[in-house]
């Protein structure tokens, strides 16, 4: 029998042993969250640089290419890194609400 | 939805699919993706010089996901990527000067283009008939003495991965060309620092030659000729893309080749393709996903012939 060494699944299982069609299971649906609450981060994010930065972004591009150049990767990487450990934030702040619920 | 930089107008629901499309391909192979997204981007009018500008910004973004996604899971050999950078940096710079050279003679690109077919097409067939060959191999519960066996007897925990090729990657493991350098990430336990800079060089000439980050000719070269774990190999490369990249979107937006608000688009369905991509990975062998990987080098080469027939709106 397999042991899930999952962080998560350990909280729920309470070293129960798990079969590895629930581990998968289990890791599908952590997997299909986390996309979810990440994809919904980014998409607001998009919306809100579209909202404050658009027209702005714009004039960049035709007034100040260099900075416009910085701006651009400096989005992307924003989007990349930043929003990616505020997803991990939140799962882990879930997981561990539902731990001491538990 | 209008686009004011590069002033175009295209379906924001169309960006998000292409992006969570390659994001897929890109998290899962560990390759850039701008084979599909730059014909998807021309496809909806979109003019050639964004569509390469504005596809290095996406891919950016969603390397990034990959790479972070691939270091969780030890998939990532930064000391390799390091070196992989340096080496392809020079050789776009090289392929992009030779390509040049080369366009001033009559007909020489349509040499070139169908070089590059007949080598796209004969990686996938090789990858193809190895990957087969080594399920097959497995199937018989054969071992085989992989390069990572040595690192694994010196006690070094690595990446589990066969191949029905490693002979090729042994050899060049025993060229005696210093400096040598350990790469216990990889499971590497000696090679020379410049076979891989030559690898490296190469694909980055492949690179500055098809216009795109070239990762279905790096990909199957870090397994096949420098010994790296398909895993690895994968997670390595995109760290590669990540920063080349980075590079790309740089000078392409100082000359005004960026749209970043079509790249932020795409990057709603590259973000979460690029995740589940990379994840999707654990659960499969390296002869597997080599053996899924087979089309990629084919689209390149559909799109070079098409290139080629149509004007080389794809360079």
């Amino acid at each position: 029998m397999e042991y899930s060494r999952h962080a998560g699944l350990i909280h729920l299982a309470a070293a129960v042993p798990v079969s590895p069609d629930n581990y998968m299971k289990a890791k599908t649906k952590e997997l299909l969250i986390e996309a979810l609450i990440f994809g919904l981060l980014v998409a607001a994010y998009f919306f809100l640089v579209l909202h404050f930065l658009g027209t702005w972004l714009k004039q960049l591009f035709d007034s100040n290419r260099t900075l416009y150049a910085f701006i651009a990767l400096g989005t992307m990487i924003v989007q990349g890194i930043g929003l990616e450990t505020f997803t991990n934030f939140i799962i882990q702040f879930i997981k561990s609400g539902r731990g001491n619920g538990d | 939805m209008d686009f004011l930089i590069s002033g175009e107008h295209v379906s924001f629901v169309y960006l998000v699919v292409v992006g969570f499309v390659i994001g897929v391909l890109g998290g899962f192979f560990g390759v850039g993706g701008s084979f599909l997204a730059g014909p998807s981007l021309f496809a909806v009018g979109v003019p050639m010089n964004f569509v390469v500008g504005t596809d290095l910004a996406h891919i950016v973004g969603k390397s990034i996901v990959a790479t972070k996604r691939h270091r969780a899971l030890g998939n990532v050999d930064v000391k390799l990527g390091m070196i992989m950078v340096g080496g392809t940096i020079a050789g776009v710079e090289v392929g992009a000067q030779i390509i040049e050279a080369l366009k001033r003679r009559a007909n020489v690109d349509r040499v070139v283009g169908f070089s590059f077919v007949v080598l796209l097409v004969s990686i996938s067939c090789f990858i193809a008939l190895e990957s087969w060959q080594t399920i097959r191999m497995r199937g018989k519960g054969r071992k085989r003495s992989a390069p990572q066996a040595k690192a694994s007897a010196a006690g070094v925990k690595v990446k589990v991965d066969e191949s029905a090729f490693d002979h090729i990657a042994e050899r060049i493991h025993r060229i005696k060309l210093p400096p040598m350098i350990a790469l216990p990430e990889s499971g590497i336990h000696r090679i020379s620092l410049w076979a891989i800079i030559a690898v490296s060089f190469t694909g980055g000439v492949f690179s500055g030659f098809l216009g795109g980050g070239a990762g279905y000719i790096r990909m199957p070269a870090m397994v096949y000729l420098l010994g790296v774990p398909t895993h690895v190999a994968v997670g390595t490369d995109l760290f590669e893309v990540m920063i080349s990249a980075s590079y790309g979107t740089l000078t392409h937006a100082l000359k005004g080749n960026v749209d970043i608000m079509i790249a932020l688009v795409m990057h709603i369905g590259g973000a979460i393709g690029a995740n589940i991509g990379a994840s999707m990975t654990e659960h499969f062998g390296g002869p597997r996903i080599r053996l899924a990987f087979v089309p990629l080098p084919l689209i390149g080469a559909a799109v070079m012939i098409y290139g080629l027939l149509f004007g080389g709106h794809f360079k």
